[in-house]
């Protein structure tokens, strides 16, 4: 029973870290039709706030990296996407990538290409035991803190006005106007949230690996993405359950796979992606929808 | 045939030129030359379909891996791969066969992908051939019996010289030009300007991407097996983001909907490389003296790559095919005119309800 116990525990989390990466990027597709690959400079620009930010308190830090990803989120929209923005779903792709490696290139020169090594709190390097179950207390806080924000999320999307304005832009952009939505208002709080999650992204991410690169956050985009093409691009819950099952089957994978085939783990989940997209294409949620014309 | 005949020979040109340099810059030209080949491969696919796909340097380490394996000598492999399979162990081929064959089995793994691609849209496909990606990368560094897993293959015997690049760049431009004049390519640019007008028309838009996709796929592979050819080894993490970002620049900035676009993308992006790329090591002809730093060069570009998609999203060529002046008054409206000014699209979409 107790190795049982162990597995979904270690399932669940990188269920949780997946779904956060989606939702990040669910976030800005559904408004803007914007596969925002650049959510790994925000993820990154994260992970070297709480690097820069070593020495005061925890709390302290997690604002400042909070503030940072947002403020980066909402200028990244100014400066790269404003002006693309309705151009066709491919350009705004490529603008994107061209963004994320300017970004990583950008923080190789700056910061140079070797790991920036931080810790961001003792406590979550130790565990809890229950005889043979253990339970790292970096887990316990990724999942309550995932959970915490889609709980928040999901309540200020159905309870306050702007979130219903985004619900509403998600929906139809060009209907929600007329009806008085601000577009540039809409989009920012979509990036802002971008940035929110990608702050957490990077916190779990920094404290499990306990040193940021240029890179950091690249290689967890791209499951995000996957992930999210998974769920069904254009819903946010979707994006959800597409992370938390990629995160899940991964998991599960490395821990039931043979030995020698352990390394392949990630060829064999995106094998049974390609199957899963033959039987349904439009994802694990989303509706199939015929070709409107 | 006038608009490869002029790229190839104007590709030919700027190469033989370059190559009169100092060896550092031959080494420079081949691999602008394979660099090419890569983006011919996209561009079959991309500027053809309209789908942007991020994967398909997941092709070229297929190539390269495969085209590696098959030229190494069988002595050597008895010491490197010791513990591979007994006809790989065995068998050595030619260069020219080991690209050959470095194509077809990307071209292999791409009809196998182009089945659960071609059941999503394009959108949504471009982003899952990210997963080809990171999948060959992680079957590169751990297959330790075939790839040598994180140490690579290497001690490769070189073979990739001027003229085999340059010929590769030819029959590249050559078969692209003529796939995208060809009933397959046209039907296929229909399905990019509108994909429900194309349908209804009888083309069947997935069978014409999986058609393209493996093209492009088998262009892919040659160019990735050159590129293994060229520099004598390969490791696992060389085909990944940073050079399909600089592939996908070279396609962009010159025009991702043309053949002259993809080609002068590859030429221009290369040239402006090698400046940054001496600028990087601290100067430009000994005129400017700049602070070296690591990873300028992909900052220019990556702000470059942004800056033509704000102002010029369609490219330097703006998805047209060079023009020739003579043709252009021997046929009256231009022989070479652009596939991508076909204004059917148009026409469908204003017939809309």
């Amino acid at each position: 029973m107790s190795p049982l116990i162990q597995y979904s525990i270690d399932a669940l989390n990188l269920g949780c870290l997946y779904a956060l990466y989606a939702l990040g990027v669910a976030m800005v597709f559904g408004i803007l039709r914007l596969v925002n690959f650049a959510h790994s400079s925000l993820i990154m620009i994260g992970g070297y706030a709480l690097v820069l930010t070593a020495g005061l308190p925890l709390a302290l830090r997690v604002v400042i990296t909070v503030v940072a990803c947002v403020a980066a989120a909402v200028l990244l929209e100014l400066v790269a996407f404003r002006a693309v923005r309705g151009a066709n779903p491919a350009t705004l792709l490529v603008t994107s990538f061209a963004v994320t490696i300017a970004m990583s290139s950008l923080a190789e020169a700056v910061f140079g290409a070797l790991p920036a090594a931080a810790d961001v709190h003792p406590a979550l390097r130790e565990s809890y035991s229950f005889g043979t179950v253990y339970v790292p207390k970096l887990n316990i806080a990724t999942v309550v803190v995932t959970a915490l924000l889609v709980g928040g999320l999901s309540l200020f999307l159905t309870r306050t006005t702007l979130g219903l304005q985004m619900r509403a832009a998600a929906a139809d952009f060009t209907t929600a106007r007329l009806m008085g939505v601000r577009t540039d208002r809409v989009i920012s709080m979509a990036f802002a949230v971008s940035g929110v999650l990608a702050a957490a992204a990077a916190l779990f991410l920094l404290a499990a690996s306990g040193s940021v690169t240029p890179g950091f956050g690249v290689d967890a985009v791209l499951f995000g993405l996957i992930a999210a093409v998974v769920g069904g691009l254009s819903s946010l819950r979707g994006a959800a359950i597409g992370g938390l099952v990629l995160g899940v089957s991964g998991q599960l994978l490395q821990s039931f796979l043979p030995v020698e085939v352990k390394p392949f783990r990630d060829a064999i989940l995106f094998a049974a992606v390609a199957a899963l997209l033959v039987l349904r294409p439009q994802g694990l949620v989303a509706k199939a929808e015929g070709v409107r014309i | 045939m006038s608009v490869p005949l002029v790229l190839v020979l104007g590709v030919g040109a700027v190469a033989l030129v370059a190559a009169q340099g100092p060896t550092s810059l031959q080494r420079t030209v081949v691999v602008a030359l394979i660099n090419l080949v890569l983006v011919i491969g996209l561009y079959v696919f991309v500027g053809n379909s309209g789908v942007y796909s991020f994967g398909h340097l997941g092709f070229a380490a297929i190539g390269a891996y495969a085209a590696g394996v098959l030229v190494m000598p069988a002595a050597r492999k008895a010491q490197l791969l010791a513990d591979a399979p007994e006809p790989i162990r065995t068998l050595t081929v030619a260069p020219t066969v080991a690209v050959l064959a470095g194509g077809l089995l990307a071209a292999v793994v791409a009809v196998v992908l182009a089945v659960p691609l071609s059941r999503i849209d394009g959108l949504s496909a471009g982003l899952a051939t990210v997963s080809l990606l990171i999948s060959v990368s992680v079957v590169a560094a751990n297959w330790d019996s075939i790839t040598r897993g994180r140490k690579g293959l290497s001690a490769i015997p070189s073979s990739t010289t001027l003229p085999t690049a340059l010929a590769w760049a030819a029959v590249a431009i050559v078969a692209a030009w003529c796939y995208q004049r060809s009933s397959f390519g046209k039907r296929l640019r229909a399905s990019k300007d509108d994909p429900v007008a194309a349908a209804s028309a009888g083309i069947s838009v997935p069978l014409q991407r999986g058609i393209a996709f493996v093209i492009s796929a088998f262009f892919t592979g040659v160019g990735g097996a050159l590129f293994a050819l060229f520099l004598g080894s390969v490791t696992p993490d060389v085909f990944y983001l940073n050079y399909t970002f600089l592939i996908l620049t070279m396609l962009v900035i010159g025009g991702a909907d043309s053949l002259t676009g993809a080609v002068l993308g590859a030429t221009v992006v290369s040239v402006l490389s090698e400046i940054l790329r001496r600028a990087e090591a601290g100067d430009v002809l000994g005129l400017i003296q700049v602070d070296p730093r690591p990873g300028m060069q992909n900052v220019v570009l990556g702000l470059l790559l942004v800056v033509m998609l704000l102002r010029r999203p369609s490219g330097i060529t703006g998805g047209r095919e060079i023009r020739l002046p003579w043709a252009h008054r021997r046929h009256g409206v231009g022989v070479a005119s652009p596939p991508a000014d076909v204004t059917s699209g148009d026409a469908a979409g204003a017939a809309r309800p």
